[in-house]
């Protein structure tokens, strides 16, 4: 029972922030220049989320991206006390188990959002695996990857709709 | 919605179980990546395995050649590294082993109340033959009478728990069981219930383990 409401809890967290993201934006295009609300909008787009809650962000030049689990999953999760990171230069598609995340008694499998190489996994989750409680979408990152095509980023979802599917998945 | 209880009578190798649970798995992620009309059952694996020891996923490539060797105690047990959740711990005849192969996003809970989800069944079972359990901050002892680890992908489960009957409590005083020291390891049989067989506790098991999840139905395949 207790975990069900803390899942609850999280969800509500969630949506309350979910109603920000979706004003912001507006807001801005209205009130400031073009060039502004444009590159807020390349921004947004440069972050998307596989369905199981893995998330990627595009770096500026779109060649690499930082791969990490989304809050929710983390919530999910509890109490992260291992974390299995990829090794450099492994050669990953998209779909394909780049490492593992460990709370009480699962193990969850990272599943790389697009094809590429890994430039490195984030070494500070080795001696602090509980920074993706902390921070997933921040220093909480998993690895790092050089993306082969950023056309299959096309094929992931925004923010948006990964929430609109979490408000049907929660019970 | 059924669920599929495939019911595995005889005592059989890990790796035996192991091929059916990957095969069920790779279904399952077959289907979520290409959605038919129909997807596969729910699934529930009951075993009674050889004797083995199995280490969790982040103790693989951790366990030393001469540990090995002692864990395989002149080859009358196994070693085999698992992708699971937990740590070391033994399986082997007297102890019944339930792996279910769900998608937890089809029965709408997160990985961590699934585990909660399996301490409970593991519960109602021992409390059908008048034993208490609790979980613990470490989840299953005092004394621990059952072991659990999962693994998750793409949300789709494996392993999952093992339930000592009248399992020889020796191959466990050689290790120190999922990684808590001084914890003792009981069984139905330690604690004063010996007209059951793992066969009855795995039926007990899948029965609470379908109420849990919502499903009153439940199809038993026998795999002999």
């Amino acid at each position: 029972m207790a975990a069900r409401l803390s899942i609850a809890r999280a969800v509500c967290q969630i949506s309350s922030r979910h109603t920000c993201a979706a004003f912001r934006p507006v807001r801005a295009q209205w009130q400031q220049p073009f060039s502004r609300s444009f590159s807020y909008s390349i921004a947004a787009r440069a972050k998307k989320y596989t369905e199981d809650h893995e998330w990627i962000e595009l770096s500026s030049d779109g060649k690499t991206g930082t791969i990490g689990i989304s809050t929710y999953a983390a919530n999910a999760l509890g109490d992260v006390v291992y974390v299995e990171l990829p090794t450099s230069d492994l050669e990953v598609k998209a779909g394909d188990a780049i490492g593992a995340v460990e709370s009480v008694k699962s193990a969850s499998d990272i599943i790389s959002p697009v094809s590429g190489k890994i430039i490195e996994g984030n070494s500070v989750l080795e001696e602090k695996p509980g920074t993706i409680n902390k921070d997933p979408e921040g220093s909480g990152w998993i690895a790092k990857i050089e993306v082969a095509d950023s056309g299959e980023m096309e094929g992931l979802m925004d923010e948006g709709v990964i929430r609109s599917l979490l408000r049907g998945w929660s019970r | 919605m059924w669920l599929t209880h495939l019911s595995l009578p005889r005592i059989v190798s890990y790796r035996h179980v192991s091929k059916i649970q990957d095969n069920l798995v790779a279904k399952l992620l077959a289907y979520k990546a290409n959605p038919t009309p129909t997807p596969p059952n729910p699934t529930i694996i009951t075993a009674e395995f050889k004797p083995v020891y199995t280490c969790g996923r982040r103790e693989v490539g951790k366990v030393s050649d001469e540990q090995q060797g002692f864990l395989r105690d002149n080859g009358r047990a196994e070693f085999v590294e698992a992708l699971r959740g937990g740590q070391t711990t033994f399986h082997g005849p007297g102890q019944m082993v339930a792996y279910p192969v769900i998608d937890l996003k089809r029965h709408g809970i997160s990985p961590r109340e699934y585990v909660c989800l399996l301490e409970k069944a593991v519960i109602k079972t021992c409390a059908r033959w008048g034993i208490k359990g609790i979980t613990t901050e470490n989840p299953g002892e005092e004394s621990k009478i059952a072991a659990l680890g999962v693994h998750l992908r793409r949300n789709v489960s494996s392993h999952g728990v093992a339930i000592n009957v009248n399992t020889d409590l020796w191959w466990f005083e050689r290790i120190v069981a999922c990684g808590l020291e001084g914890k003792k390891t009981t069984s139905f049989e330690r604690e004063g219930v010996t007209e059951v067989g793992v066969g009855d506790v795995a039926a007990a098991f899948v029965e609470e383990f379908g109420k849990s999840l919502g499903i009153e139905k439940t199809q038993v395949k026998i795999i002999d």
